[in-house]
C-alpha cells in the first residue's frame, strides 16, 4: 500500500480514526491509573474500619493493627453457644463505607469441620438487624456490597452449634477479611 | 472443642497488575484493528473500522463500571469478565486472519497477518496472563509459560521465514548437499 497515493477521503478517514483511537486510549489509560493508585492506597491509622473487641471476645483475643488473633472459641458436645457481642467493625470515617467480608481460609480437615453442624460468622448493624451472614467451614464464603454508614459500629456474633457427639479437642482455624474501600 | 482462629482487617493492597490491565490490553486491540482495517478498507467491509471502534468504546464502559464497583465484584469476576473482553477482542484478530486466508484468498496477505498482528498479539496476552497468574499465585500455570514459549520460538521462526525465506531455503540445500 503506497501511503502517498492514498486518496483524500480515505485520509480524512483514517486521521478521525486515529484521533478517536487516541482519545478512548488515553481516557482507558486513565481510568486504568486512577484505579491502579486508588488501590496502592496506604493503610492509615485513625481512619476508616477496626476492629474492636466485644464483652464477649474469647479471653486472649488482641488486637495488632488491623488484624484480631486468637480468638480462641470453645464449645460443649450438645450446646450450642453463641459469641454474641464478640467484635465490632467501628466506621471512625465522618463516610460511609463499602466493604466486603470473606472467608480466606478454612484449612481444616472435612473430619474436624464434620464436628459442627453450623459455625458461623453474623453481622448485625446498629439497629441489630442482620447484614451478613458467613459460613466459616466454607473457603470463599462471601459478603459482598456492604455499607456501613459514617461513625458507626456494627457487632459480630459467632454462633457454634456442635453435632450430638463431637470428637474431643476436634478444632476448626479459619480466616476472615474485610476489604473496605477508603474514602478517595 | 476449641478453635484457634483470626480475624483480620486490611486495606485492599493492589497487585502489580489489576484484572483490568486485560480490559485496557483488548481496548488498544481493538483501537488497532480498527486503524489497520481502515487502511484496508479495499478488502474489508466499509463499517469494520468503526464497528471496533464502538468496541473500544464499550471496552472504556466496561473499565468505568469496574472502577466503580470494584469492591463490590471482587478480583475474580473482575478477572474473569476483563479476560473475557480480551479473548474476544483476540477472536476478531484471528477471524481477520482467516477471514483473508479463507473468504479472500489472499495468503499473502494473511500470512503477514498472523507474522505482524496475530501472533504477536497472542504472544504478549498470554505473557500478561502467566504474569498475572503468577503474581496471584496460581498453582499450575505450567501449561502457559509452555505455551509461552512455544508460541515465542513460532513467532521467531516465522518472522526469520518471512524476512528471509531465500536463508532457510539455503540451509536446506545446503543440508541436502552434505547428505548426499
Amino acid at each position: 500500500m503506497n501511503l502517498r497515493k492514498m486518496p483524500f477521503k480515505k485520509s480524512a478517514k483514517f486521521l478521525i480514526l486515529l484521533l478517536t483511537s487516541m482519545l478512548i486510549a488515553t481516557v482507558s489509560a486513565q481510568v486504568y491509573s486512577y484505579m491502579y493508585i486508588t488501590g496502592k492506597g496506604g493503610v492509615s491509622t485513625g481512619t476508616g474500619l477496626k476492629w474492636e473487641l466485644g464483652d464477649d471476645a474469647p479471653a486472649g483475643s488482641t488486637i495488632d493493627g488491623g488484624t484480631v488473633s486468637d480468638v480462641n472459641m470453645t464449645v460443649n458436645e450438645g450446646n450450642s453457644k453463641n459469641y454474641t457481642d464478640c467484635l465490632h467493625i467501628v466506621n471512625q470515617d465522618g463516610v460511609a463505607h463499602n466493604f466486603t467480608l470473606e472467608v480466606t481460609q478454612s484449612p481444616s480437615t472435612a473430619a474436624n469441620k464434620a464436628n459442627f453442624t453450623e459455625f458461623n460468622l453474623v453481622l448485625f448493624d446498629v439497629s441489630n438487624a442482620t447484614q451478613a451472614v458467613l459460613d466459616l467451614k466454607t473457603e470463599g464464603s462471601i459478603a459482598t456490597g456492604l455499607t456501613i454508614p459514617a461513625s458507626v459500629t456494627w457487632r459480630v456474633l459467632f454462633e457454634l452449634v456442635p453435632i450430638s457427639t463431637p470428637t474431643d479437642g476436634a478444632t476448626v482455624d479459619f480466616e476472615v477479611e474485610l476489604v473496605y474501600e477508603s474514602a478517595a | 472443642m476449641h478453635q484457634h482462629n483470626y480475624v483480620r482487617t486490611e486495606q485492599k493492597l493492589a497487585s502489580a497488575l489489576l484484572p483490568e490491565f486485560f480490559a485496557l490490553l483488548g481496548i488498544d486491540l481493538f483501537l488497532m484493528l480498527s486503524l489497520l482495517t481502515c487502511l484496508l478498507d479495499d478488502r474489508m467491509p466499509k463499517a469494520l473500522p468503526y464497528i471496533y471502534q464502538l468496541a473500544a468504546l464499550a471496552g472504556y464502559g466496561h473499565l468505568l463500571i469496574s472502577k466503580n464497583f470494584m469492591i463490590v465484584f471482587g478480583d475474580y469476576m473482575r478477572f474473569w469478565y476483563c479476560f473475557i473482553y480480551l479473548l474476544a477482542c483476540l477472536a476478531n484478530i484471528v477471524a481477520v486472519n482467516i477471514y483473508f486466508a479463507a473468504v479472500k484468498n489472499q495468503w499473502t496477505l494473511a500470512k503477514v497477518w498472523s507474522g505482524a498482528v496475530s501472533f504477536p498479539t497472542v504472544f504478549i496476552s498470554i505473557f500478561f496472563l502467566a504474569n498475572y497468574g503468577y503474581l496471584h499465585g496460581v498453582p499450575s500455570f505450567l501449561f502457559l509459560q509452555i505455551a509461552l514459549v512455544v508460541s515465542a520460538i513460532i513467532m521467531g521462526t516465522s518472522v526469520a521465514v518471512f524476512l528471509s525465506p531465500e536463508a532457510l531455503r539455503n540451509i536446506l540445500k545446503r543440508e541436502k548437499e552434505v547428505r548426499t
